[in-house]
């Protein structure tokens, strides 16, 4: 089945696909369809959803039925987001598989309600206190906001973490064709570990204490080596890259400005192609630098500069110093995009055309 | 469980390395037949002593203490 | 012989990495008796399996050490939330939320109050002993006027710090919750109450009756700085004097009033009163048995996936008029044709505040091949139907694209070089046809006339029908008003 549907929406076809039981969220401009979908299409299918008070709310009933072994998501923007970032701290604290989209919007503050990546920090290092990261995927079209969402669901419940669908104002705003999935997921067994209210579960308990300083760090190393074995389900594609003289890398809505821009240049003979993560985290390091190598690079991202540090960061972990130290970026921010003719000019200066 | 006259009185069991001296269960014991003693447990407190008589299993003392296992009764 | 002893707990507690048989509360605590009792009536209902605590933070923390049930260890101040999660997540479990002064009466009292107020199906018991004590015996909302704590080293002056908080009077101002009393354990008699009352939490969970709160008089003997005895007669004689003890609400024995009061069988058999209004009703919901059957019939027009074909160039669109002229919806005609034609298509509406000041527009991209950046800089094709859009857009359109704009739009600024412009009387055809919502019709009629889409006019006609989808009576209407409108502006 394929329907022409506003990529918010997308967002809860995957989920229902994916075998969510439960949403939990408060609106937020431009995430709220998600909020009206899930309104409409969890009860129709037998599941729930539940309006929170607020965003702290959501996030922490999430924690509850996570932790009583359900899979479940909210979505949010921006400052909903921030105020969920404790509750996420908690979730891969007691190491709980959830699934929250970001639909960022402008920002700090109230900010306005247009795209922006800015919350890259957050949905990509985790944002809250301690130790932890999340499994962060980048959708960049309405397939992928209902491809990658189940996707996400899969991951949380693999990794046992919490997992972001980071996408933008933009994206969850525009309808494009989804094909839907044949089959929906199973529902995972969690039985193991979780607080099921049956017999078999009566000695679950599920924490993110550890007053012992030991045992506290412990469990950090475990976390961080989970987090390294995340790496194995990295996630990117490129676009027109293998001859190319300048990559473009770029994530999200950003790389479909890259895509373009790319496809513009191309057609002036010059050879320039596309680079994108489509997991943020992990990031895919080692395909980037297969892309990278010898190459000159600019990102376009709709943030300060967040995504080109970890572009650069991500090159000099790959003893690629010389790319990371000349990565160029042409930005956005305050609810703009990047258009395709600065891009052009931008490749064309550092192509020296 | 089983019927009276066992043969055994009725009487409170004392874990007095649990007991923390509160003496909540002093002064609730109706027949007045608990103390706390004048020697030291392993946390270092006076814990609670049954006087050796007077006890009528009526577990007053079980429900005033605040620790799970520093006291139960045995009702004859 | 009987044995009268601890049921319900385990036998040693792992705490920090040694067994022990001792709770980590302070001699003379109230928790410790209250632990004790929730330990006893879980076990003594036979409904150890079947539950799922759920812990604060505070100095309850630790019961998942004591309590032989799960446990799921929640944020602080968000138990209420996570209990919310855990009932809703598991409605056939007992759900059980334990909170403290601070974590239920300051940081997580909306949480609570919600939980409250939306009838959420865990009980949750309320330790209150007028202060934080974990933190070190600081002012609660639950503060006695005058009570001297760390932060109210002169005591609480209302003055200042307002009054102490009344839960139990508070939530019991809702509608949903179906039980909230007051109970202490100050001595024999209040504990035994205390251990019923626990117990009635208990029933009501077991029973899926609703949301059920019962907060209960501590004695915090540390933090007062009184020994364990002179804790309780304060317990019992100051705080009480403050907070009376008692049944606010148990709506099954007709205690206070409450709107739902289930009698069995759960959720869904849950007697209604009678909604206040006439005319607004819950409405049942349509249930589906899976996401194929649900996700199944198309909402618009019934298209296959895109097929690439890179000979089809791509043609960007942008629709702009004011709010309520159809202009969202005709550029979703537009796709939805694209969409028929096999084409990769993309619509994108403005949004947010400029949408509800009025102006609306939005975007379409057609492509033969998959389509990169959504944005419409410079469009193929510009469609105005007021002033203010055609002055904003204008000169943005690409060379060799062409420009739609109603007959009534002032034409203040030409277009740039190598840009047709045609004026239709869009507005004023449709007031003609005597449909003057149809205006957007007139436009569709205008693109097809001047062959603007790249578009077979039949897909065009298709998907303006689908759009009517809703409203059958409008298909055909619309089919001749189109057609109407397309004689009139070849004859024009």
């Amino acid at each position: 089945m394929t329907k022409f549907v506003k990529s918010n929406e997308a967002v809860v076809m995957g989920a229902l696909y994916a075998g969510c039981d439960l949403y939990f969220g408060y609106p937020i401009t431009p995430a709220s369809e998600i909020a009206h979908g899930a309104a409409k299409w969890f009860p129709m299918l037998g599941r729930t959803f539940v309006q929170a008070e607020c965003e702290t709310a959501s996030v922490n009933m999430m924690f509850g039925a996570a932790g009583a072994g359900k899979l479940c998501m909210t979505a949010t923007s921006g400052p909903g987001f921030s105020l969920m970032q404790e509750g996420i701290s908690y979730l891969a604290g007691a190491e709980l598989p959830a699934v929250i989209v970001d639909i960022n919007r402008a920002g700090p503050g109230l900010g306005n309600v247009y795209p922006e990546q800015s919350d890259y920090t957050p949905a990509v290092k985790g944002g809250g206190h301690g130790n932890y990261q999340t499994f962060t995927l980048a959708p960049a079209s309405a397939q992928e906001m209902c491809d990658l969402t189940i996707k996400a669901f899969q991951m949380a419940a693999k990794w046992r973490t919490p997992a972001v669908v980071f996408a933008d104002g933009l994206q969850g705003q525009m309808m494009e064709n989804v094909t839907l999935p044949d089959e929906e997921l199973p529902r995972p067994d969690f039985s193991d570990w979780a607080a099921q209210g049956e017999a078999k579960t009566r000695q679950n308990l599920v924490k993110s204490i550890f007053l012992d300083a030991a045992a506290q760090e412990v469990f950090n190393d475990h976390l961080q080596r989970k987090y390294e074995d995340m790496a194995a389900d990295a996630m990117a594609e490129t676009y027109l890259a293998a001859d190319a003289e300048l990559v473009i890398v770029a994530f999200g809505i950003a790389s479909r400005v890259a895509r373009t821009t790319a496809e513009t240049l191309r057609r002036k003979g010059l050879k320039v192609g596309v680079f994108r993560p489509i997991s943020l985290n992990p990031f895919p390091r080692e395909r980037l630098a297969a892309a990278a190598k010898g190459r000159k690079i600019m990102t376009i991202e709709l943030d300060a500069g967040q995504f080109a540090d970890d572009v650069r960061l991500n090159l000099a972990k790959s003893g690629l110093g010389a790319e990371a130290a000349n990565v160029m970026m042409i930005h956005r921010m305050g609810g703009q995009v990047v258009t395709v003719d600065d891009a052009v000019k931008a490749a064309k200066m550092i192509l020296g055309k | 469980m089983s019927e009276e006259g066992n043969g055994v009185a009725s009487h409170p069991e004392i874990e007095e390395d649990s007991c923390k001296g509160c003496g909540r269960c002093v002064a609730a014991c109706p027949r007045k037949c608990l103390e706390l003693k004048s020697t030291l447990n392993k946390m270092g407190v006076k814990p609670v002593g049954y006087v050796g008589e007077g006890c009528i299993g009526c577990g007053i003392c079980f429900y005033n203490c605040p620790e799970p296992y520093a006291l139960r009764v045995v009702k004859s | 012989m009987k044995t009268i002893e601890q049921k319900g707990m385990y036998q040693k507690f792992p705490r920090s990495g040694k067994d022990t048989r001792v709770t980590h509360y302070c001699a003379g605590c109230g928790h410790g008796i209250v632990n004790k009792l929730v330990a006893e009536c879980c076990a003594e209902m036979g409904l150890q399996d079947n539950t799922i605590f759920v812990d604060p933070v505070g100095c309850g923390v630790f019961t998942y050490y004591y309590w032989d049930a799960a446990h799921i260890s929640a944020a602080h101040g968000r138990a209420s939330a996570a209990a919310t999660g855990v009932c809703r997540a598991r409605p056939d479990a007992v759900t059980i939320a334990y909170q403290g002064d601070g974590d239920l009466g300051a940081i997580g009292f909306n949480n609570a109050f919600q939980a409250a107020s939306r009838g959420e199906k865990f009980g949750c018991i309320f330790i209150n002993n007028s202060l934080y004590g974990m933190t070190g015996g600081q002012m609660a909302p639950t503060t006695l006027e005058g009570e001297k704590t760390t932060t109210t080293p002169f005591g609480r002056d209302p003055a200042l710090t307002g009054h102490p908080l009344h839960v139990c009077e508070v939530f019991s101002q809702l509608q949903a919750p179906v039980y909230v009393a007051r109970v202490s354990v100050a001595d024999t008699k209040r504990i035994m109450q205390c251990k019923q009352a626990i117990k009635r939490l208990f029933e009501i969970q077991r029973d899926r009756k609703g949301y059920a709160l019962l907060e209960i008089l501590a004695p915090c003997p540390t933090n007062f700085g009184m020994n364990p005895l002179k804790a309780a007669e304060f317990c019992m004689n100051e705080m009480e004097a403050e907070f009376p003890l008692g049944v606010f609400r148990d709506a099954e024995k007709g205690v206070g009033g409450s709107r739902s009061c289930a009698t069995e069988g759960g959720a869904d058999a849950q007697e209604r009163v009678p909604p206040v209004s006439a005319t607004l009703a819950v409405k049942p919901v349509p249930r589906f048995s899976s996401c194929a059957e649900l996700f199944g019939v198309p909402d618009g027009v019934d298209a296959p996936p895109a097929v690439d074909d890179p000979s089809v160039p791509e043609r960007r669109f942008k629709f702009a008029g004011y709010g309520g002229q159809g202009i969202l919806s005709l550029g979703i005609c537009v796709a939805e044709a694209a969409r028929l034609q096999k084409r990769h298509t993309l619509w994108f509406p403005s949004y947010g505040p400029e949408q509800r000041g009025g102006s609306a527009s939005c975007s379409v991209v057609v492509s033969g091949m998959p389509i990169g950046s959504p944005t419409v800089e410079h469009p193929d094709v510009l469609v105005c139907m007021n002033q203010p859009s055609y002055e904003r857009f204008v000169g943005d359109v690409k060379r060799g694209g062409i420009v739609i704009v109603d007959s009534t739009v002032p034409i203040t600024k030409h277009p740039p070089e190598g840009v047709k412009l045609y004026q239709v009387p869009a507005i004023k055809m449709a007031e003609d046809f005597g449909v003057p919502k149809a205006a957007n019709t007139m436009m569709l009629a205008a693109l097809r006339a001047f062959k603007a889409t790249g578009l077979d006019d039949e897909h065009l006609e298709t998907a303006l029908c689908a759009s009517f989808k809703k409203k059958p009576q409008l298909v055909e209407k619309n089919r001749d008003l189109l057609h109407r409108a397309e004689a009139a502006l070849a004859g024009a």
